[in-house]
């Protein structure tokens, strides 16, 4: 179970750009509204447009684009799926020299699933962009905000950030004490390996309830530690890490409301 | 004293959606299709913490997952929605809550039962999910049987056998300190 070098945590890739001085905020606000556009446009030239916007998006960050589209791969079959169902299973004017048999391939099929293909290849590329240049804790934050109207229903959303920002840091501590429970408990014999079904459910055990006992241990020391520092669930605090609204997240807002009647005329 | 006890439920949360994210990536080598642990931390994130306790946690993978982290099985941030399965892992957060509200009452029969509904109310917010997911974000047609069959009937033997597991656990766990947890 080598899983711990396979994770990478997160996808930010530090650069010194325009696109990763914005206010995490900004980019979730400009990013919710090219997602929802995009499912608004289907004609071709609407569609180029939006290609130019995030290729744009993409140089400004100073990332490389190979690497942007690295981030895609792991959505490919979606696209398959999404653009074979089209083409083989939409009525309509068939391409020669089909139909063959049962298998049929149709112009609209075509133009639907090319149309489908590119609105989710945009999507992921913009969201992409999203995780690339902004760091975890940046977007707790601008989820925190975006979460606040829900105050005056009472949901802790101060102390969910505290949570969110918990987890992150609790993940890779987390993989650290599994590898080393599962080396410990294998110099003591236990061989993960082998064994049917029901063995290898068993050898869990061993790994589960140390982890479960070191998790329980450390969220009482926390817990103390934060009381004794003066935490306070449900207050307000001040921040260390400030968000300010500047001058280029003007620029870049008033740069997507400039380009989006393109879109509905 | 009451501040102590929140800070702690809230705390375990999160260390509770870490252990899920961290579970996602602990794969059982079978000759079949690869388990990985993770509904198992979601049957016992319920049974361990209670029913809010459990459905906190859930929250925070969801929210941890689409800000970026790599913390769902085969990809991560907001696009994750598109996939067919996000509806697995927003039934997550009502099934660990179930599981919970059963397993707070005690015995035996009753967080068999919370474990059991837990499976279940996984793939009722799945299927339906994965059947709109296909029909409408994808805009392709699929009947629902289809759907039913991909997304429960197949995967639907682990999950029964991770239940059984996470219960076995549960067990282990009552017999050596106060369920939930955080009243210790």
């Amino acid at each position: 179970m080598k899983f711990l070098q396979d994770i990478t945590l997160g996808q930010y890739m530090p650069q010194d750009s325009f696109v990763h001085r914005l206010d995490p905020r900004v980019k979730f606000f400009i990013l919710l509204i090219l997602m929802v556009t995009l499912f608004f446009i289907e004609a071709p030239l609407k569609f180029l447009l939006m290609g130019l916007i995030v290729f744009l998006i993409i140089r400004l960050s100073k990332i490389p684009t190979g690497y942007v589209l690295k981030g895609v791969a792991p959505f490919v079959w979606l696209f398959l799926f999404a653009a074979c169902a089209h083409f083989f299973f939409t009525p309509g004017r068939s391409i020669r020299p089909f139909p063959i048999g049962f298998v049929n391939v149709t112009v609209e099929g075509v133009v639907n699933g090319t149309v489908i293909t590119l609105r989710i290849l945009l999507i992921i590329v913009l969201s992409s962009m999203l995780t690339l240049t902004t760091t975890p804790l940046e977007l707790t934050t601008a989820l925190k905000m975006a979460l606040s109207p829900l105050k005056r229903f009472k949901v802790p959303v101060n102390d969910f950030a505290m949570m969110m920002m918990l987890t992150i840091r609790f993940v890779p501590i987390l993989l650290l004490e599994a590898q080393r429970i599962i080396n410990a408990q294998r110099s003591r014999g236990i061989n993960f390996e082998t064994g049917g079904l029901i063995q290898r459910a068993k050898k869990l055990v061993p790994i589960l309830i140390p982890l479960f006992n070191l998790s329980f241990l450390r969220a009482d020391e926390l817990s103390v530690a934060m009381i004794c520092r003066g935490y306070a669930t449900g207050k307000e605090r001040t921040s260390f890490r400030e968000v300010r609204f500047s001058t280029p997240d003007f620029f870049a807002l008033a740069a997507v409301m400039l380009v989006l009647p393109f879109f509905f005329l | 004293m009451k501040r102590t006890k929140s800070l702690k439920i809230y705390i375990l949360a999160s260390l509770f959606a870490a252990l899920t994210a961290a579970s996602a990536f602990i794969k059982l080598p079978t000759p079949w299709v690869p388990l990985t642990l993770q509904t198992l931390l979601v049957y016992l994130s319920g049974l361990l913490l209670g029913p809010w306790g459990g459905a906190m946690s859930q929250i925070l993978y969801l929210l941890v997952g689409l800000a970026g982290l790599p913390v769902f099985t085969g990809g991560c941030g907001p696009t994750y929605v598109l996939y067919p399965t996000f509806g697995y892992l927003v039934g997550f957060i009502p099934a660990s809550f179930t599981a919970g509200l059963l397993a707070e009452r005690g015995g035996y029969l009753l967080p068999a039962l919370g474990t059991l509904i837990c499976v279940l109310v996984i793939y009722v917010f799945g299927v339906p999910y994965l059947y709109f997911s296909v029909n409408y974000l994808l805009g392709k047609e699929m009947a629902f049987l289809s759907a039913l069959k991909i997304g429960f009937l197949i995967p639907i033997a682990g999950d029964i056998f991770k239940g059984g597991a996470a219960l076995g656990i549960f067990y282990l766990i009552r017999m050596r300190m106060p369920i939930p947890i955080s009243k210790r």
